[in-house]
């Protein structure tokens, strides 16, 4: 079976053959200035994926997190340069995340259609709002305050990547130490089983849209707090990469395994694929082509590995009933269970 | 002898009178039963009889459109899974409810995770705790399953089956309502559960099982319910039924 660890490791390796790859064409990569700069870039990716692995690990996806950047941190933005005090403002991102997640995961519950299709129509519309609000326009007139948090830094550390650390951390005791982790994966693995020792599903469902909102408000809040603005095109793209990280890194279309450790290292591997094609003087556009094809390997992966745990399920399932027909039981032989 | 000793102790469920309705379709007529701590008792039939209507009416999945339920002794007004549960009542359904990618101790304790300590919704699995005590609780039931960490999808169709019943031992339950839990097993499984099932009720837990494999029922049942188109045709002693006389209840012949 493809364990986890497997997957893992295949994905250190990868990350390592690529960063030497690298480092040999341009010696300049892996310096504490652009490993610093890496880090950074990768903050928006990973923050995405964590709130994404848990969407998909519960059975569901939501592919509107795109429009869902672009929407979050205009909003931050404008609330900034309207004259909002920058704490507040930084607020602004997150909390619209909740609510657009709030309304993704209810519209999936309520409508019990698929999700890519919920999410789908969602990811149109919030695009369109980004449009109809900035008019196509970056913001602009947002104060230097702004950028408190996302050019500060703490001990020589970002502080953008000291909160990526935080939520990852977090990310790791929900899925492995703390009993609604635990749950939700359970919905994500067998919605009826759930249901049938009391879990309440449609609290956790909306409950894990709108932690995702969350996470892609914050995210796209700390973007724009790094740039001092946001772009309404910010999130184009995002959604893919978000959920080429949350396959490769192993987290199932069927639900109910949140490899965290998998998710990380294949944000890391995309991380260094973006901004290693860019070292050794690719166009920008190969970057969409590389990780294009890393979500069509992630998915044939993915795909591959459920065969094989299928095909290993069978041979437990036959290896048991040859071990009773040679063991000469026969239907004729009812059983008489042992009484005292 | 089983049956004398369960009379003298006190009864669980009652349900009297009790008919459901699916639209025009009358799956129950007027089925009146009962049953006792530490008594094991065989509903059978044929499909469509209205045994998994009757149990689903015990364990508060379906509310009667007639009749009354009672438990230990104190007529129900609301009812429904929660209180059933709340009243000692578990089932273990017949395609189990199990995740398939938890592990063992996930699926025993899911939704019951004892916690190492609690903030508010929040709680911290004690996972050693939750280890050891689902390793008791099945080794209460006899059942031999590997190591802990294994997910359920790895394991036999016994092994699955004796994590279903040792979830539903969770909490001490007074009785287990379980439909069809030797279905999907080979002989030898299958001689296993049914020793389970004694250990319960040996312990004095009552059991309604579900069966449509008439050995395994009169190997484990003190008392048999014949059911026939939604009515009870027989309600007798396990060890003082003859086969035919079953075979014919079951085919909707009274006495």
């Amino acid at each position: 079976m493809p364990t986890r660890v497997g997957r893992s490791s295949a994905l250190a390796l990868g990350l390592i053959i690529v960063i030497t790859v690298v480092q040999l064409q341009a010696s300049h990569y892996l310096t504490p200035t652009n490993i610093r700069v890496i880090a950074i870039q990768l903050v928006s990716l990973g923050i995405g994926a964590l709130g994404s692995a848990f969407v998909v690990a519960s059975g569901n996806i939501d592919i509107s997190i795109g429009s869902m950047f672009s929407l979050c941190g205009v909003m931050a933005s404008m609330a900034a340069a309207a004259g909002m005090p920058w704490p507040l403002a930084l607020l602004v991102g997150p909390l619209m995340g909740a609510l657009l997640g709030g309304v993704n995961g209810v519209m999936v519950h309520r409508l019990a259609v698929s999700p890519i299709v919920v999410t789908l129509g969602a990811l149109t519309l919030y695009a369109g709002v980004v449009i109809l609000i900035t008019r196509g326009r970056t913001v602009a007139g947002v104060p230097q305050e702004f950028r408190t948090v996302g050019r500060g830094q703490f001990f020589a550390i970002p502080v953008n990547v000291l909160i990526f650390i935080g939520l990852a951390l977090l990310a790791f005791a929900f899925a492995y130490r703390i009993d609604i982790g635990r749950r939700l994966l359970a919905v994500g693995s067998n919605v009826r089983a759930a249901a049938s020792v009391g879990i309440p599903i449609r609290k956790y469902v909306i409950g894990v849209f709108i932690a995702n909102g969350i996470m892609v408000g914050l995210a796209s809040t700390l973007s724009a707090s790094r740039f001092g603005t946001a772009a309404p095109t910010a999130g184009i793209g995002y959604e893919l990469q978000v959920l080429t990280a949350v396959l490769l890194g192993g987290v199932l279309f069927t639900g109910g395994v949140a490899p965290i450790g998998g998710v990380l290292l294949a944000v890391g591997l995309i991380g260094t694929i973006r901004s290693g094609l860019i070292a050794i003087g690719f166009e920008v556009t190969w970057t969409n082509v590389v990780i294009g094809a890393l979500l069509i390997g992630a998915v044939a992966l993915n795909q591959f590995s459920e065969e094989r745990r299928e095909r290993a399920v069978t041979r437990s399932a036959l290896a048991e009933a040859l071990e009773e027909e040679d063991a000469g039981i026969s239907e004729s032989g009812a059983p008489e269970p042992d009484r005292e | 002898m089983m049956v004398d000793s369960a009379n003298s102790r006190s009864t669980i469920i009652e349900v009297s009178g009790v008919s459901k309705f699916y639209e025009r379709v009358r799956a129950l007529h007027g089925v009146s039963l009962s049953l006792r701590a530490g008594e094991c008792l065989g509903l059978v039939g044929d499909n469509g009889a209205g045994k998994t209507t009757l149990l689903r009416i015990m364990n508060g999945e379906l509310v009667p459109d007639i009749g009354e339920i009672r438990v230990h002794g104190d007529l129900v007004k609301e009812w429904s899974v929660r209180d059933a549960r709340r009243v000692g009542i578990a089932t273990v359904a017949q395609n189990l409810d199990l995740c398939d990618e938890l592990d063992v101790p996930g699926n025993v304790f899911l939704n019951a995770e004892i916690p190492r300590w609690r903030f508010g919704p929040i709680g911290w699995m004690d996972s050693r705790r939750i280890r050891n005590e689902a390793k008791d609780l099945l080794a209460s039931i006899g059942a031999s399953v590997p190591h802990s960490a294994t997910k359920v999808e790895r394991l036999s169709g016994g092994q699955r089956q004796a994590i279903a019943i040792a979830r539903s031992l969770r909490g001490d339950p007074r009785l287990v309502l379980m439909d069809e839990p030797t279905a999907a097993l080979g002989i030898r499984q299958a001689n296993t559960i049914l020793t389970s099932i004694r250990r319960m009720v040996e312990r004095g837990i009552g059991v309604v099982i579900i069966s449509h494999n008439l050995d395994h029922v009169l190997n484990v049942s003190d008392r048999l319910v014949t059911m026939f188109q939604g009515r009870v045709t027989l309600d007798e002693r396990a060890s003082a039924i003859r086969r035919d006389k079953l075979l014919a209840a079951m085919m909707g012949h009274r006495e």
